[in-house]
């Protein structure tokens, strides 16, 4: 890039240039120009974007505030994720505990023991990422929520076909049964995880200063996972397609779900 | 004679010696109290209902002028939205993380009280005073003696200029030039990754200048 090009860059993000750019710009007209352009825009724009300093709160605002002006603990991500985690995971484990699919006892442990744990991990990226600050109190970037939505979505889909296929004690259904069975467990799963939402939602409730949209997705995947989970460990029907599409709905759906309704809720 | 002015008062304003960056002390944004922002929005955590005052007395203007600028100069909407903002401010005030800089969390929940406006705005587009009436149209308010106000025909121009942006290029520019955020601040506040905001930022600023070079050359 030619100093020129360097110039430009940084009057367009607002960054002092440096003492070579300062005095390539005595030196060259174009830059001279770009950069009296800028400043003399940058002064009015800043000029016509003050304000007087304000005096006092108006009487509404000052009456909420000192009504409302109790002490409040220091926001802490972690706290809020084993609020979020918590119930999400042990949803899923009292579902292992009462009612497990009899073909898991067929399976290696190791097996089981992966698929659940990386289900679990997916669990608690997805509440951490969702309820993370940063560095800067903003929230995690937006790419890292999207990565982590992603990584959730396609992540459990793979960890819910890890235990699909037929093995002793697992049923297979073809046909008009397999549509049946489908149907009752994606119906099932959806269920599990608006339960799983309403017991996680005050820990998520106006959290979101950015991205209100990706963290309700977040959200709503995180509880779409706790339901899924939940119905995996009890579903004793073998198939991929029963596993990606039946078990994975609730993953997906509330995904969509959170993005469109929790927006809202999530958003401070 | 007001591109005269127009004219005129871009020279006047320029600043020959070059590039003046955004974060130029000024006097407008000085801070009433001598506490950091971070210590007072602390105290506020703690329960202290004056350093949320100092907290809005320091920050409210630059609020207010960012959401004019997002509202196209509209000053009343830019007013009630100042308010609603710091109403959400002070109740999701367990959510600002302790030593963290606390103006881009309040232009954060700026702009998506801006976005809640303009989302209602599309639902029920036009307002009716108390009696039923379709109210006046905004009015610039009056500065108080001593406020250093840009003439008004190129306050005109800028906010034209401005108002013609396509919203994620104004956005970007306000973010940036007004408010003078830096650019990973200004990207998360905005939604979208940095190379994205300069992006808009660029093209946003180049439209600006053209538009008032323009003006210039009429």
């Amino acid at each position: 890039m030619t100093d020129c090009d360097l110039i430009a860059d940084a009057v367009a993000e607002g960054r002092a240039l440096t003492e070579g750019q300062r005095r390539h710009v005595t030196s060259c007209r174009a830059c001279e120009l770009l950069t009296a352009d800028d400043a003399a825009l940058a002064s009015m724009v800043r000029a016509d974007a003050a304000t007087p300093d304000t005096d006092a709160m108006p009487a509404a605002l000052r009456a909420a505030v000192e009504g409302a002006s109790s002490p409040v603990r220091s926001f802490s991500a972690w706290r809020r994720a084993v609020r979020v985690m918590g119930p999400a995971l042990a949803f899923a484990m009292a579902a292992i505990v009462w009612r497990p699919r009899a073909d898991l006892a067929h399976r290696p442990m190791a097996w089981v023991v992966v698929g659940v744990a990386a289900l679990a991990s997916l669990v608690a990226l997805g509440a951490w990422t969702s309820l993370s600050r940063g560095a800067r109190g903003l929230g995690a970037s937006v790419a890292s929520r999207a990565a982590v939505l992603v990584a959730i979505v396609l992540g459990s889909l793979a960890a819910l076909s890890s235990l699909h296929d037929a093995v002793e004690g697992s049923r297979v259904v073809e046909g008009s049964a397999a549509v049946t069975a489908l149907a009752h467990c994606a119906f099932r799963g959806v269920t599990a995880a608006a339960l799983v939402a309403v017991l996680v939602g005050p820990a998520l409730r106006r959290t979101a200063v950015t991205a209100p949209t990706l963290t309700g997705a977040l959200g709503g995947a995180v509880a779409g996972l706790a339901g899924a989970l939940t119905l995996h460990v009890m579903c004793p029907v073998a198939g991929l397609a029963h596993a990606l599409v039946g078990h994975g709905a609730p993953v997906v759906l509330g995904a969509v779900l959170g993005a469109l309704v929790g927006r809202r809720f999530v958003a401070v | 004679m007001q591109h005269a002015v127009t004219f005129a008062s871009l020279w006047i304003l320029a600043e020959p010696a070059g590039y003046v960056p955004p974060a130029v002390a000024d006097p407008v944004r000085a801070p009433a109290n001598p506490a950091s922002l971070e210590a007072r929005m602390e105290a506020v955590l703690d329960g202290d209902a004056r350093a949320f005052e100092s907290v809005y007395r320091s920050l409210a203007p630059r609020v207010k002028g960012f959401l004019r600028g997002l509202c196209a100069g509209d000053e009343r909407t830019a007013e009630d939205l100042t308010q609603l903002t710091f109403l959400k401010v002070h109740r999701a005030r367990e959510t600002y993380l302790r030593g963290a800089p606390v103006e881009p969390w309040i232009f954060a929940i700026a702009r998506r009280t801006w976005l809640d406006h303009r989302r209602a705005r599309k639902r029920r587009p036009e307002d009716l005073s108390a009696d039923g009436t379709v109210p006046e149209p905004p009015s610039r308010e009056e500065a108080p003696e001593g406020f250093d106000r840009l003439d008004p025909a190129v306050a005109d121009a800028i906010r034209a200029g401005l108002a013609a942006l396509p919203e994620a290029q104004r956005e970007a520019v306000v973010l940036l030039k007004v408010d003078g955020l830096s650019v990973a601040d200004a990207a998360q506040i905005a939604g979208v990754t940095p190379g994205a905001l300069k992006v808009r930022a660029h093209r946003g600023y180049e439209a600006l200048r053209r538009a008032l070079g323009l003006r210039r050359s009429e």
